[in-house]
């Protein structure tokens, strides 16, 4: 897929998705994902293993992660070059939505 | 130099055919390109080296090679289409990533049941023209032959004919030998694979059974038809067994009849999985964060599985779908598929039944006859394939409304 149509399908990213694109900034088993994201949210963000699973595989034919197989001939997943320039997108789009979360909070106390 | 090898069906064995690239380079054929047409193989004449390769396949894959193979040394030395071939410089041992071979596996699963229906074809057409053959052998007239330069489109097609069907056997063994080698290779959990085992990866044997109720009387047997058109339902009605201290034991192999023990009340959840491919890769996923295999369907089509994973009270139920949005993506697929499956049927016999009634009707037939008999048995089919696929469609509208 061309990065405009990737951009038009993924942002903005649901809850699910964004966690599991953040967990790659380095290769992961889809267990290590699920523990990870468990981790950064303080286990407010439980993921079910066929959430991760299926979301995953859709990541992978639209070309955002790729995969690879380790030692033990697990799945690895890792993030792809187009899944960097998404992410980079929706963080920029998140850092507007949060200034500005900040910047009226008060108005609604 | 270059050097062309022909090699036919190499993709049915992925694992030979890169074997013998690598054995190729140590006598310093180096692999350079392939013609998929005409299954040849290009090679370079160089100085004889030790490379390893492998085999990918993927629809999807990105032009470019993940980071930790390109890293480890891996390098791709050929494409066309969908099929690309990594080599690399170290020997195999030293070698610690690899391709991921699933899709390779799923290819020849596909081919496997394409080759199976073609191999049943050919054996009804050979009965067919058997049927029409033999008794004008047998009988006392015999057969005269007569001359004529047409015999040999006969004797011609009769050739083709052994050769698909010698084509069609062998490819479907080759395939399904590699499959087998090739799941291996990925360290799926065995009780996941070993379907005749029994405690907690729990698929009940027929003299299994037996044993048991002789040992002990206390198996209680339920059976449960049909729970793949609401699975939902199947997985409330077990969790509400194990609620009651029906603690369950195993599972037929065709899943339909439940054995259960009588025991302790314990919290579990129990989640049914559906894939239109199997893919052994969400098993290992499935398992790590803590699901119990319970039962998968023998198929690798339309292949179910149950998993169950116990938790304490207080705590939250875990779930295989943790949002709205892959839960219903996955009952629509349900709905979807089984669609598939039954409406061209339900069609058919709607349309075969609208005609023979039609029939009736015009030539005053009675009801109490075989065509009558053959109304009622399609009104029943249409009945129990319809109410199957409506089935589906509520489960989806169950859950969109939860």
């Amino acid at each position: 897929m061309d990065i405009e149509k990737v951009l038009k399908k993924y942002i903005p990213m649901s809850e699910t998705a964004f966690y599991i694109l953040l967990s790659l900034t380095k290769p992961r088993h889809g267990y290590g994902i699920v523990k990870h994201v468990e981790e950064i949210t303080n286990s407010r963000l439980r993921l079910g293993s066929g959430t991760v699973y299926g979301t995953l595989t859709k990541m992978q034919k639209d070309g955002i992660i790729t995969v690879y197989a380790d030692e033990d001939r697990k799945t690895v997943y890792e993030i792809t070059s187009l899944g960097n320039t998404l992410m980079k997108t929706e963080i920029q789009r998140l850092k507007e939505l949060h200034s500005n979360a900040l910047k009226y909070e008060g108005e609604f106390e | 130099m270059i050097k062309k090898v022909f090699r036919p069906f190499w993709s049915y064995d992925v694992i030979k055919t890169e074997e013998w690239l690598s054995s190729m380079s140590e006598q310093g054929y180096h692999f350079t390109g392939l013609k998929r047409h005409t299954r040849q193989f290009y090679f370079q004449y160089g100085d004889p080296d030790t490379f390893t390769y492998e085999i990918c396949f993927d629809k999807y894959q990105s032009s470019q090679l993940p980071k930790a193979l390109i890293e480890d040394g891996w390098d791709k030395v050929f494409q066309s289409k969908s099929w690309f071939v990594i080599s690399n410089k170290k020997p195999r041992k030293e070698i610690k990533t690899s391709s991921v071979r699933e899709n390779i596996i799923k290819r020849n699963r596909i081919n496997y049941y394409i080759y199976c229906g073609l191999l049943a074809y050919f054996i009804m057409i050979a009965f067919i023209n058997s049927m029409f053959l033999i008794p004008a052998y047998i009988s006392s007239e015999g057969i005269e032959v007569v001359e004529s330069p047409l015999w040999a489109v006969t004797y011609t097609l009769f050739g083709l004919y052994i050769a698909l069907i010698v084509i069609s056997i062998y490819s479907i063994w080759k395939i399904g030998k590699t499959n087998k080698q090739l799941i291996n290779e990925m360290n799926v959990p065995n009780d996941v694979l070993d379907t005749n085992r029994t405690s907690m990866g729990m698929i009940v044997s027929r003299e299994e059974k037996r044993r048991l109720q002789q040992q002990t009387n206390t198996l209680i047997k339920k059976r449960k038809l049909n729970w793949m058109y609401s699975p939902d339902k199947l997985e409330k009605w077990l969790e509400d067994m194990e609620e009651q201290g029906y603690n369950l034991y195993g599972v037929n192999r065709l899943g339909t009849v439940f054995y259960f023990q009588k025991g302790k009340p314990r919290m579990m959840s129990y989640c049914t999985e559906y894939q239109n491919f199997a893919k052994e890769s969400s098993f290992s996923i499935h398992e790590d964060v803590g699901w119990k295999h319970v039962f998968s369907t023998k198929y690798s089509m339309q292949k179910w599985t149950i998993w169950s994973q116990e938790y304490t009270k207080g705590d939250e139920k875990p779930e295989i779908y943790s949002d709205q949005s892959t839960r219903l993506k996955q009952a629509k697929k349900i709905a979807s598929s089984y669609s598939l499956l039954f409406l061209p049927l339900v069609l058919m016999y709607v349309y075969i039944l609208y005609s023979s009634i039609d029939m009736m009707i015009r030539r005053d037939i009675d009801i109490y006859t075989i065509n009558g008999i053959n109304v009622i048995l399609f009104a029943l089919l249409i009945l129990i394939f319809g109410s199957n696929v409506a089935k589906t469609w509520l489960y989806y509208l169950r859950l969109k409304n939860k």
